[in-house]
């Protein structure tokens, strides 16, 4: 027997509920909050999230290929690094280049084990997990590297119209990732790979290489998201990203993308980290005490993460 | 019946104990080329250091056998010490802080069995343990810091807590530990139960295995030696910090993979473990003392476990061509 | 409308330990409607897999449109212009409609993106073509079982298809949903396509179909224009031979009811069965695929979850949770999927046997497991069972799949049970093996054990079983006595 096929993970919940809870959330802030609702602090929510959101943007496509990383935040780390030593010395460019192309290769080596050996992807990334953050703690010996260039500077704390830099650059990264998930063959094979990966492959998909690819691109925007970063603090440390890859998979979540793979689209993933991120922001606006924020945080990953669990474990049944 | 060919014995030994084989060599080229490696009081210094994590990974070694993962491990060390170390230094009460810090090891380690439990894919894992215990580890430092308010206890006068960490005490703590578990995983029906689940949890569960009761019990454990580590490890340093596990759980990890027990589940096993601690206490002290420090064992540890992983899927391909059975 | 659209020749598939094909030729003219039908097992499926380059026939020629192809894989048969529609909807739930006709070849703008709007445009087309509304934007998993059939349908004939192949395409259709799958089809076939059409029940068969061809243990029987035919002489070519003596005979002592099941539901898999097994008894289940036989085993085993009725073991009403209160029940379970829920495959051969009840290897309350007794046990069953194994350290990976299936049964005779579930005991299996396990059936049941015995093969169901229940889609349809054992009789309920 054939029964309907029901949507997957907290997508089915939170088809309308996410705008919904957004919704109630902007009221009750708005009311509660004096300084809540003004436009320097909405834009102060954007931008506590677009380095994050890079990332996590990412991480959508690999959720919706059926994967994810862990070790996104070491790769942040490590090419904030390489970026924030070159830059002192050489060009932007070049220490952009350099940065993203050491995030390319840990992407790359992520997903060539993945693809090729078909060893499941949190035991590859758990490893390179820890590896990256050696090399980015050997490369400077775990010190912060200031940098002293005035374009970065600007680069990270810059606005046009009134809009910070980064913001600009996460939604262009967002644009992006939207048109490449809804235009491209690429983008729309994801769907089909995280989807039924022995489908995909019979209709003739290289499904391992879309695979390869997902780590490839997390790589690069993670790197993107180090550089980000490095202009925004003026210095490239090891300790960034420590809780990049379940801020990344937790707002995807959030907005209804299951960690089942085969769904999930960019809007959601957007509105996951706007929930998330007001919340965060109505935290500190409150005053509550920065260790409370912080197991907050940790308590509203695990709460979403075990909602999606148990709701697939439930459409099994 | 398929033919089977005689097993290569060689190929075998080194996918069963590449990696050890491998690191002894390195040992052996460090012992002879520094000097003060092979003293007894050296051994036992490495055996003290080792203790710690030691027992984190004898504690894991269930939970991987099962085919689970325990990512969450580095922060009930912290957490269990702080608990610890706060009534020993602020109420000399050693012996509740000791019981609290057990009880709440092992608390943490069932709420993670608890979840991961019933959020587990009965049509085979998707990961459920690695994300939950990775998200468990971020609130649960978060809860360290909050609880220590980010202050560094230290402790000075001598107490009933301060005997865990001296002289020999951590390594017969670790040996006690080592040989408990043993017991369990190889002469009780759970242990047997547990390595059935890591086979195939399917089929564990319709041979009347209780597989959610058994992932419950198996990260309870988890969770309490990761708490004995945590009172053994504030101890012999004399104090705690919100911090004083970061890392470690890799550190146990890399240290039950070098022993053999694959992270696929179902092989391996505590004695492996205790060498793969062993290995991996030694090599960690012979780069300390070619002065190699911390950073690159980092890079050490995550090349060995994927090195590990890499191992376990050439021997599974290596099997399906007709090579060996286990 | 005489030519021959395609043939097969020769055909020839072996299995491991069975020969699913065995020459079978097969001729399908242009634009006709021919139906295959044949009991579970008798090889259809395989055929129609070789055909669409899912297996690789080991001897034999297809030809199509008279000339030889080679049909290596899925893709090859698609571009030959054949197309297979499974049983299970072959849609990636997650993608609309339309990316499911162009999956692995999206057409693109200029520009190199994804033409949405062509894509759309050409299922929409399509769709009218059919008269059949959907909307090519809908994503699959909103669809029904109908729409997805449609879909299904809509892809092979938007992908140029000459032959399309049906397996049981109405088994989630409601009547009505059927009528239009077959008015369809007819138009299908006015525009000179072929369909070959598999099916269990007979009056879609003389509905749609043009020619049946009937196939039996991997041969192909008959062919024949249907307008000669008769329901009843199509069930006697399926059934064919007579219940031989190749099914060992026992003496057993049938006894008191040792199991009951009053009204027992499962939802929307189970409605409603009632069944007693006696003390020595064999009690068979007869059923097509998904007549609801496993779910019903499950259920009973604590599996399956009971949703209305109850149980009773010897008179007494239980309740069972979970497989663990099944095992403490004295109750077994031999798995259809012998190597995904059957046995651990990594695992050693002695502790496959011993695992189901640990404690009884026990020395002091399950504290410590006597290594001694264990081997004991396990080289004791690997003697009277015959498992063939070079030692009871062996993994059970190497093993053929009849030793595995001892060591199976091995693990429900040492935990004790005395009801015991056979799924499909002999599946995968070779004809040596298959005759110990009836031996071992046998010897069961005059020892004074039950046996609950699901299979889809009707000779060895009713060579091996007392009494035999038949059901479909989840409802019990007739129990039968031996005197009223014939095949004819079982798949008559059985298609019902």
């Amino acid at each position: 027997m054939t029964r309907k096929e029901r949507m997957v993970g907290i997508g089915m919940l939170t088809k309308h509920m996410v705008p919904m809870v957004l919704a109630v959330m902007l009221v009750l802030f708005s009311v509660l909050i004096p300084n809540f609702c003004t436009v320097g602090n909405i834009i102060n929510i954007f931008s506590s999230f677009a380095v994050y959101g890079v990332v996590t943007i990412a991480m959508a496509l690999a959720l919706i290929c059926g994967e994810f990383d862990l070790s996104v935040g070491s790769i942040m780390a490590f090419s904030s690094l390489i970026f924030a030593t070159l830059v002192n010395e050489k060009t932007f460019a070049a220490a952009a280049a350099a940065a993203l192309l050491s995030g390319a290769v840990v992407g790359a080596a992520n997903g060539f084990l993945v693809a090729k050996f078909n060893i499941p992807s949190f035991v590859v990334t758990m490893g390179m997990q820890i590896t990256v953050k050696g090399a980015a703690c050997l490369y400077t010996d775990a010190k912060p590297v200031a940098i002293y260039s005035d374009f970065c500077y600007t680069v990270g704390n810059g606005a046009l119209f009134g809009i910070p830099y980064l913001v600009w650059a996460f939604f262009v990264i967002w644009l992006l990732a939207g048109v490449l998930l809804k235009y491209t063959a690429f983008g729309r094979g994801l769907y089909a790979v995280g989807g039924n990966y022995l489908m995909a492959k019979n209709a003739g998909i290289n499904a391992p290489i879309y695979k390869f690819m997902v780590f490839f691109i997390l790589g690069i925007a993670s790197a993107l998201g180090g550089i980000m970063m490095a202009c925004r603090i003026s210095a490239g440390n090891a300790l960034y990203g420590m809780d990049l890859t379940m801020a990344a998979i937790s707002a995807n979540v959030v907005g209804g993308t299951s960690t089942v793979g085969g769904t999930g689209n960019i809007r959601k993933t957007l509105l996951g980290l706007i929930v998330l991120y007001v919340l965060y922001n109505a935290l500190m606006l409150l005053g509550i005490q920065a260790y409370v924020q912080q197991l907050i945080k940790g308590l509203i990953v695990i709460i979403v993460i075990v909602i999606d669990g148990l709701s697939r474990v439930a459409n099994e049944n | 019946m398929v033919k089977r060919k005689k097993m290569p014995d060689i190929v075998q030994v080194l996918l069963n104990y590449g990696l050890i084989i491998a690191l002894c060599i390195i040992i052996v080229i460090v012992s002879v080329s520094t000097e003060n490696f092979l003293t007894f009081r050296n051994i036992i210094n490495i055996l003290r250091q080792a203790a710690p994590t030691g027992i984190m990974a004898l504690g894991v070694v269930a939970v991987i056998v099962a085919g689970h993962m325990d990512l969450s491990i580095s922060s009930t060390v912290t957490m269990s010490g702080v608990v610890c170390v706060s009534y020993v230094k602020y109420m000399q009460a050693d012996v509740t802080g000791i019981c609290l810090a057990l009880l709440t090891g092992a608390g943490i380690g069932l709420l993670n069995g608890i979840i991961i439990a019933n959020i587990t894919s009965r049509k085979g894992r998707k990961g459920e343990s690695f994300i939950i215990t990775y998200g468990m580890q971020a609130a649960i430092a978060a809860a360290a810091l909050l609880y220590t308010n980010g202050i560094y206890m230290n402790l000075q006068e001598k107490s009933l807590h301060s005997f865990f960490g001296r002289g020999y005490v951590p390594i017969v703590i670790f040996v006690l530990t080592a040989l408990l578990l043993e017991y369990v995983m190889k002469c009780t029906p759970f242990g047997q139960s547990v390595y059935f689940m890591g086979s195939n949890e399917a089929a564990a569960r319709m041979s009347g295995i209780p597989v959610k009761r058994i992932t419950m019990i198996i990260f309870a454990i988890s969770g309490f030696f990761a708490a004995v580590a945590g009172v053994v490890l504030t101890s012999r340093i004399g104090a705690a910090s919100s911090t004083s596990g970061n890392g470690l759980e890799l550190d146990a990890i890399a240290a039950v993979v070098v022993g053999g027990t694959a992270l696929s589940g179902g092989k391996g096993g505590v004695m492996r473990t205790v060498l793969g601690v062993l290995v991996m206490g030694v090599l960690s002290n012979a780069l300390r003392l070619l002065n190699i420090d911390t950073y690159p064992q980092m890079m050490i540890r995550g090349i060995i476990i994927i090195l590990a992983v890499l191992l376990d899927v050439f021997a599974t391909q290596f099997r399906a061509k007709g090579g060996i059975g286990a | 409308m005489s030519e021959i659209a395609l043939e097969m020749r020769n055909i020839t598939k072996t299995f491991p330990g069975v020969k699913a094909l065995n020459r079978v030729c097969f001729q399908v003219k242009k634009g006709e409607v021919h139906a295959i039908v044949g009991e579970n097992g008798a090889g259809k499926s395989t055929l129609m897999k070789v055909l669409n380059g899912v297996y690789q026939a080991d001897e034999g020629q297809i030809f199509l449109e008279g000339k030889e192809v080679k049909i290596e894989n899925i893709n090859k048969a698609q571009e030959l212009g054949i197309s297979l529609i499974f049983q299970e909807t072959n849609l990636i739930p997650q993608l609309s409609v339309a990316e499911n006709f162009f999956l692995g070849k999206l057409p693109k703008t200029k520009a190199g993106f994804v033409d949405w709007k062509f894509m759309e445009g050409q299922v929409a087309s399509i769709f009218s073509q059919l008269h059949y509304e959907i909307m090519p934007k809908e994503i699959v998993v909103n669809l029904s079982a109908a729409d997805k059939q449609m879909v299904e349908i809509a892809r092979a004939i938007s992908r140029k298809a000459k032959v399309i192949i049906m397996d049981e395409p109405t088994s989630s259709l409601t009547d009505v949903e059927i009528e239009n799958l077959f008015s369809i089809m007819n138009d299908l076939k006015k525009n000179g396509t072929t369909i070959i059409f598999i099916s269990h029940k007979m009056e879609e068969i003389f509905a749609i179909a043009d020619t049946v061809s009937i196939q039996r243990d991997g041969e192909m029987i008959h062919t024949a224009p249907i307008a000669g035919l008769t329901s009843d002489n199509i069930v006697e070519w399926m059934v064919g031979r007579s219940v031989d003596t190749e099914f060992p005979k026992r003496q057993s002592k049938i006894g008191e009811v040792v199991l009951e099941a009053k009204n027992v539901c499962r939802k929307n898999l189970i409605h409603n069965v009632d069944f007693a097994l006696h003390k020595g008894e064999i009690l068979g289940f007869a059923g097509l695929v998904g007549a609801g036989r496993t779910e019903l085993a499950e259920t009973i085993f604590g599996e399956g979850k009971l949703s209305g009725g109850e149980i009773y073991l010897k008179g007494k009403k239980v309740m069972i949770r979970n497989t663990t209160q099944a095992i403490g029940h004295s109750i077994g379970m031999v798995t259809e999927e012998r190597k995904e829920t059957g046995l651990a495959l990594d695992a050693s051969v002695k502790s496959n046997i011993v695992i189901a009840k640990l404690s009884k290897l026990c020395v002091g309350r399950n504290l410590w497991i006597s290594r001694r007794a264990e081997k004991e046990a396990a080289k004791r069953y690997v003697e009277e069972l015959k498992i063939k194994t070079p030692s009871i350290n062996q993994s059970a990976y190497h093993l053929s799949g009849g030793n595995q299936q001892k060591i199976v049964i091995a693990k429900w005779l040492f935990s004790d049970a005395d009801i015991l579930i056979f799924d499909e005991p002999t599946r995968g299996i070779d004809v040596g093996a298959k005759h110990e396990i009836y031996n071992i059936m046998n010897e069961l049941v005059s020892k004074g054990k039950s046996i609950l015995f699901i299979s889809s093969e009707l000779p060895e169901l009713m060579g091996m079983s007392d009494r035999i229940i038949v059901m479909h889609e989840g409802h019990k349809k007739g129990e039968l006595s031996r005197e009223e054992f014939s095949s004819e009789h079982i798949m008559k309920l059985a298609v019902s």
